[in-house]
């Protein structure tokens, strides 16, 4: 238990906060926590708390990539164009397309970061552009719309009254969490980003984590985006706008650190909600579009104010155990 | 004599134009222990990089492994082959637990039993005969333990070729002979170690031969009983070094003096009282985790005491950041210089001019460079640093010119009173007796000089009264004139 307390505070704090602006807004409005509200706030945040997982990957390994949001509407319009001239008929085999076209994005990202060593801001900045600069020059910006057959809304069937967007979630935080703490490469990812100098001499390759990262974070762009198109039955060039900043900061406040090494799946998963409830509650308190931006700042400000905070107390508990260390009875 | 395990032939190394390593020729067989040693940048780290295949050697050298011929050695090859190296900055993870960073590398399968690492990592620090909590993060670790792990994960690994590279730099005296039971075990089973250090009685004690370096090229490779340590220096140095013990000056007229009352900060140490007189030299020691260093920040103000009182020169400064120590002329030497004290991607010269800038600026407040090349290349001469040039980042510099970079700052912030905590960890013999003479010089000159350090003979050469502390308390204050090694031991040990 102490133990928890110790390793997951920043866990325990964002549960907390959680439930402190959860009050807030239940005050404001009751209707906040209902059932179908609740389920609600999960549906919606679904598909960038997936994205949010990958995201946090890509940070951990002491990158970034802002062209997610490009990435998605190129997803997305692929997989929609496929669901379009096949009728929808195979919504997995359309998923499937979807996170391949992810990856290879993903992978440009990664191949330019690794092999010609370009800083991943840098690389993800320009990649941001050319994505969306040539999905708009093929679709010349138009829609996708009427998308038919099972691939229409498959994202949204409901079991035991959840939709298959929020099993979706639950699945990709588990296959995250098995992948980065239970596999070798999930483990070389975390070393790397920890000292990339002492993974090289242990027989890792940094490069190789970085780029599991970027494809990583390309096939869950991938399978949000085809959750999209199967959730609206329509797909547009401009969707995905701006989706690299909430991602990220999901990813930060949950406890991802920008100089790598450090992740926390549960905690990023807190942040996307944190992010999701404060959205939720504004509307329903009805506060203003801008006001809602504003606050979201905040909140953003406030996490990475807090990780530097928290950053600054593991230098101090590390001198705490310093002095563990200097008991004498350790010394024989 | 059996077949060599390794065999380097030929092998030289550049970095750009300079050439760091030229034509190293040796061989290991298993069960030795080989001593390396060399100056500070003779090139012990880079012969040892390049049998880890970290960095690659020129063309035209041969590398042979159990007599075969290794074409391109990588990491992952080494690693195959059962070479484990403990670096010299320890190239551990500090965002992972103490349990992985032990097994790093050496995982077999792909999907991760942490219990069963966790179980491993324990039984290998006990055989080490030390106690970690295997859960908890490496960064937690003082440095000292964290050499512990790094010699835990080189038993992990099982290698055949165990590599140590100055494994002892942050050990206490009872942890060395934990390191030298678990080097006999070792070597029992065959495996062969390649032990680097500056520490000339440890390769007595623990080595069977002995290769030295020096500029980069192999000097001598001989069997133990063919040196003596006179030898041995004359080899690295390739001069005559005589060694010439310092004597406390005659303390007179005990004017100005720095004094510290009552220091107290649970639980590392308390009421910790004691006078630095003018010209002298004070010295500090203790077992690693009496509350030395903790105390000394504390003074430099990183973390503040919970009581206590400081004089300088009869005047009561209060110091609650390390700003106000520095204003008051107080510096502070750290114990750690990778994390505590280097400017990491930083020049030579950035790195040893930080903390006097106003020393090297011109009449206008900024700063001149050539002040500061002049400031530099004074050091460099007088500490004999080695290095490529003084606008290369101070990562590319060896270990103990690393270090000698670190004291060149102090120098040159014109302290008043000057703590130098562990100050000679990694340097070679000849700087040493440089560093000592010029703590020594100081002291004459009228700085107050604060020197902590777990080498006794060191405390014993330069300075004139010496605080023992043990727990946290002040156990005894020696005259070194009359004082052995055995005797501050025992104190340090039973008070
Ligand atoms: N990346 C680099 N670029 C340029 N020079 C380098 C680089 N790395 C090492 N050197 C130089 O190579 C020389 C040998 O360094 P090395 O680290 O092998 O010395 P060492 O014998 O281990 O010394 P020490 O006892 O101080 O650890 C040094 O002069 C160092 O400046
Ligand atoms: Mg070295």
């Amino acid at each position: 238990m102490t133990k928890l307390i110790k390793y997951k505070k920043r866990e325990m704090i964002l549960v907390l906060v959680l439930l402190l602006a959860s009050f807030i807004i239940y005050s404001i409005s009751p209707q906040f926590v209902s059932s179908v509200n609740i389920i609600n706030v999960f549906n919606n945040n679904a598909l960038l708390g997936i994205m949010s997982l990958g995201m946090m990957m890509v940070i951990v390994t002491g990158n970034i990539d802002v062209s997610v949001g490009a990435s998605f509407a190129v997803c997305n319009m692929v997989v929609a164009a496929y669901a379009n001239n096949t009728g929808g008929k195979n919504p997995f085999v359309a998923v499937l397309i979807g996170m391949l076209v992810g990856a290879a994005l993903g992978a440009v990202n990664g191949i330019f970061v690794t092999l010609l060593r370009i800083p991943a801001i840098v690389v993800t900045l320009g990649t941001m552009n050319i994505f969306r600069g040539i999905l708009y020059f093929i679709t010349e910006g138009r829609w996708i719309e009427g998308l038919t057959g099972p691939f229409l809304g498959f994202a949204n069937r409901r079991v035991l009254n959840i939709p298959f967007a929020v099993y979706m979630w639950i699945a990709v935080i588990v296959i995250t969490y098995i992948l980065l703490y239970r596999t070798r490469l999930g483990r070389n990812v975390l070393a790397s980003g920890g000292n990339k100098e002492a993974a090289r001499r242990a027989g890792i390759e940094p490069n190789a984590s970085t780029l599991t990262a970027f494809i990583y974070l390309g096939i869950l762009t991938g399978l949000a985006a085809s959750l999209s198109a199967s959730k609206l039955g329509i797909a547009q060039p401009s969707n995905g706008l701006g989706y690299e900043m909430t991602l990220i900061a999901a990813a930060v406040i949950g406890g991802t650190l920008f100089s790598g090494g450090t992740a926390s799946i549960f905690g990023t998963f807190l942040g996307m909600l944190l992010l999701g409830i404060i959205d939720n509650g504004l509307v329903l308190a009805r506060v203003p579009l801008y006001w809602q931006d504003l606050v979201t700042g905040l909140i953003i400000i406030l996490a990475v104010a807090s990780s530097a905070f928290q950053s600054f107390s593991k230098v101090r508990s590390r001198r705490k155990t310093i002095k563990i260390e200097g008991d004498p009875a350790c010394q024989d | 004599m059996s077949t060599p395990l390794l065999e380097l032939k030929n092998i030289s190394k550049s970095y750009s134009s300079v050439r760091v390593l030229n034509n190293i020729n040796f061989s290991v067989v298993p069960g030795e222990v080989r001593a390396l040693v060399g100056e500070n940048g003779a090139g012990k780290s880079t012969t040892v990089k390049i049998i880890a295949g970290v960095e690659q050697p020129d063309s035209g050298g041969e590398i042979y492994y159990n007599g075969e011929l290794i074409h391109k050695m990588t990491v992952k090859h080494s690693l195959e082959l059962g070479v484990s190296v403990i670096y010299q900055d320890l190239s551990l993870f500090p965002n992972l637990s103490v349990a992985e960073n032990i097994v790093k590398g050496s995982e077999k399968k792909f999907f991760v039993g942490l219990n069963t690492y966790k179980k491993q990592a324990s039984a290998v620090l006990e055989s080490l005969g030390v106690d970690i909590d295997t859960s908890l993060l490496l960064s937690e670790l003082s440095i000292g333990k964290q050499q512990l792990v790094a010699i835990a994960r080189a038993m992990y690994s099982e290698a055949k070729l165990i590599i140590m590279d100055e494994p002892t730099s942050t050990l206490s005296s009872t942890e060395v002979e934990l390191l030298f039971d678990v080097i006999a075990r070792l070597k029992e089973s065959g495996v062969c170690i390649i032990y680097i250090s500056h520490k000339l009685d440890e390769i007595f004690t623990v080595a069977d031969s002995i290769t030295v370096l020096r500029d980069g090229e192999h000097i001598e490779t001989g069997a133990i009983d063919t040196f003596d340590q006179e030898k041995l220096i004359k080899l690295m140095v390739g001069r005559e070094l005589r060694f010439v013990p310092f004597h406390g000056t005659d303390i007179g007229g005990s004017g100005t003096t720095f004094s510290v009352n009552n220091f107290t900060l649970e639980p590392y140490f308390r009421n910790i009282s004691f006078d630095v007189r003018e010209r002298e030299v004070f010295g500090i020691t203790g077992l690693v985790g009496a509350g030395r260093s903790e105390l000394a920040q504390s003074i430099f103000g990183i973390r503040k005491a919970s009581s206590g009182e400081i004089f300088l020169g009869g005047e009561k400064i209060s110091i609650s950041h390390t700003n106000d120590a520095i204003q008051a002329g107080v510096c502070y030497l750290p114990e750690d210089r990778r994390t505590q004290g280097l400017l990491m991607g930083q020049t030579v010269t950035r790195n040893t001019t930080s903390a006097n800038l106003r020393g090297v600026s011109n009449k206008a407040s900024l700063i001149s460079g050539q002040k500061e090349k002049k400031v530099v290349e004074e050091y460099i001469e007088r500490l004999a640093i080695k290095l490529p040039s003084i606008e290369s980042h101070i990562e590319r510099l060896s270990g103990g010119n690393q270090q000698k970079v670190l004291i060149s700052r102090w120098l040159n912030a014109g302290p008043r009173v000057l703590i130098v905590d562990e100050p000679t960890t990694g340097v070679d013999v000849g700087t040493k007796q440089e560093i000592h003479r010029l703590l020594r010089e100081l002291a004459n000159n009228g700085v107050f000089i604060v020197l902590i350090s777990s080498d006794l003979l060191e405390v014993l050469a330069v300075s004139d009264r010496v605080l023992v502390m043990r727990n946290g308390n002040a156990a005894d204050l020696v005259e070194t004139k009359s004082a052995s090694q055995e005797s501050i031991m025992e104190k340090s040990l039973l008070g």
